[in-house]
């Protein structure tokens, strides 16, 4: 039986996984920048070039579905939305499509609270696949803007902002991964903060089916380390574990010396995983004081010779 | 240049903090560093009495590179007029980490922060390519909130062109809300100026503003209200409104909300 009740996005469309959390006003936000077009003259360059990297059948299957959609739009700027509800265990939950269609210079922003509540949702945490009807017409489909993820409680905002894209993700047809490797170097444990890593097992196949299982390893200043499991994540879920969920509560005491600074190493094999890191009050995480999601650091190797 | 002498502040950051400043070789300038391929990221830089700047890295050399385990971080901070105030550095073997209060190093400065790091040896690189640097920075709020952002965009010697961006924010939260603007450009002529355009959600334009010039490598605060005196009355009763920033030499600007309670948050547009 599949997941999704109806497909839940079309390869072209750019998407991504934010978490909800219970107990704090969730937002979701993207502004569309006045200049974006979904087609101009750069992205048809490198879409033409990207096809005679393939044979003409396989280009026509790729681009086909997307162009027409584009041509039965005439060509339109405007950019829809819909928002696909999963809990933190990767099931489908329900979907919810903005009515409205949103041109350049406007801007989709949303209550996620209030609406996981006229969903008839219980409190709960929960995952929102956000899909949006295209993006740039570049590799991956990119949005034009980044999205912005708010969470408010009484007297604190904290904010991370990323893109949607459309792009192979841990599906083995289309994209083998070596590996994810998640570098957090902002990791806290006092009396005060506790961070938390927060992954997501994300891909683009609406079938997708494997669990993830990353380990993650903290590291201090003068290279002492503790290894920590990080127990599994569910296709399509996501993860939040603190460094004391990992490591222990050992792990204040660990990182003492270094006023509680520290940088954990978490990876997982095979897979790509999408990774937010978390400073949280030390107060069984009722509160979330900033959150940011992780940057790909092999990316900054690139311009590198290795042997 | 106003330079701070870090060998003494080195010392003592090791003394207090743990941090390892041996092996420390001649300072890197800048301008140096991007000569080399290797342009350091920016980040808005605030030390004052309500905030303080953490920058957070990992040699992640060590993790990726067979070749290259040993890195060393080089730290750039400029005021707000892009003077540069501090300079910090520090090797980082196997596994080695930064965490750097930057207000042990300039206290009650507010401008730019550029952080570069470096493969030791002789590392190659790519023909056409640059070798850009990921870190973190931590803004600790005095009441306790911590606003988290990876670095933005590498500096440039050169002047460039800034698109259009626009964030949304809580109408709710105007008064104490606003956007930060920050020069990634190190070119003798490479000021920043722009415009700051105050949008509905249907991308109605409210009102226009000329942004104040910023020098290269500075970096300024501007409330909302500041720009637009007249933004409450202009939203209304709308529960979001957009900011939207254009110009010229500006890294990918900041939204930020900072309450009376002292509480600050950032992001990136």
């Amino acid at each position: 039986m599949p997941r999704f009740p109806v497909t839940p996005w079309k390869p072209y469309e750019p998407r991504f996984i934010l978490p909800t959390f219970a107990g704090l006003d969730n937002r979701l936000g993207l502004s569309i920048p006045v200049w974006y077009r979904p087609l101009n003259l750069r992205y048809l360059r490198s879409l033409v070039a990207g096809s005679l990297k393939k044979n003409f059948i396989e280009s026509v299957k790729d681009l086909g579905p997307e162009l027409f959609s584009l041509a039965s739009s005439g060509f339109s700027r405007k950019l829809r939305f819909k928002l696909h509800i999963l809990s933190r265990r990767g099931d489908y939950l329900t979907s919810h499509v903005i009515p409205s269609a949103f041109e350049p210079g406007a801007s989709f922003d949303i209550d996620l609270s209030k609406l996981l509540a006229e969903l008839k949702l219980p409190e709960d945490d929960y995952l929102v696949v956000a899909v949006m009807s295209r993006g740039r017409m570049d590799g991956v489909r990119s949005s034009p803007a980044s999205f912005s993820m708010t969470y408010l409680d009484q007297d604190n905002v904290a904010i991370y902002r990323t893109g949607a894209f459309a792009r192979p993700l841990n599906e083995g047809r289309l994209k083998s991964h070596v590996g994810f490797t998640g570098i957090n170097p902002k990791v806290i444990a006092t009396q005060d903060v506790v961070s938390s890593v927060l992954l997501i097992n994300h891909s683009s196949d609406p079938e997708y089916a494997f669990p993830a299982h990353p380990t993650s390893v903290l590291i201090r200043e003068d290279g002492e380390q503790l290894q920590g499991d990080f127990g599994e994540i569910a296709p399509l879920g996501a993860r939040e574990m603190s460094v004391a969920d990992m490591f222990g509560p050992q792990v204040f005491d660990f990182l003492k010396p270094f006023n509680g600074r520290g940088t954990t190493v978490t990876t997982c094999r095979g897979m790509t995983l999408a990774s937010l890191h978390l400073q949280r009050s030390n107060d069984n995480r009722r509160t979330l004081l900033g959150i940011e999601h992780s940057r790909p650091a092999h990316m900054n190797l690139a311009g590198i010779v290795q042997h | 240049m106003d330079k701070v002498d870090l060998r003494k502040e080195e010392a003592a950051l090791s003394l207090n903090d743990g941090l390892v400043a041996q092996g420390a070789t001649a300072d890197l300038g800048i301008a140096d560093a991007i000569a080399r391929g290797y342009p350091p990221s920016v980040l808005y830089l605030r030390n004052d009495e309500v905030v303080e700047t953490e920058v957070c890295a990992f040699n992640y050399f060590s993790t990726f590179s067979k070749d290259f385990p040993e890195a060393e971080a080089h730290v750039w901070l400029f005021d707000g007029a892009g003077v540069q105030v501090g300079y910090y550095r520090k090797d980082l073997g196997l596994n080695g980490q930064l965490q750097l209060k930057t207000s042990r190093v300039c206290p009650n400065v507010s401008g730019t922060v550029a952080v570069t790091l470096l493969p030791k040896g002789d590392a190659k690189i790519r023909s056409g390519k640059r070798v850009t640097t990921g870190y973190y920075a931590q803004y600790f709020s005095q009441q306790g909130a911590v606003a988290l952002s990876h670095e933005r965009e590498p500096v440039t010697a050169t002047t460039f062109p800034l698109p259009a961006w626009a964030q949304t924010y809580l109408t709710k939260f105007i008064e104490h809300s606003g956007v930060i603007v920050v020069n990634s450009c190190l070119a003798a002529d490479g000021v920043a100026s722009g415009n700051a355009r105050l949008v509905a959600l249907n991308g109605a334009v409210l009102a226009e503003q000329r942004l104040p010039a910023i020098p290269p490598m500075g970096g300024r605060r501007l409330a909302t209200l500041e720009l637009f005196p007249e933004a409450k009355q202009l939203v209304g009763s709308a529960e979001s409104f957009a900011l939207e920033v254009s110009g010229e030499n500006m890294a990918s600007p900041f939204s930020y909300y900072q309450f009376a309670n002292g509480k600050f948050s950032l992001h990136h547009f």
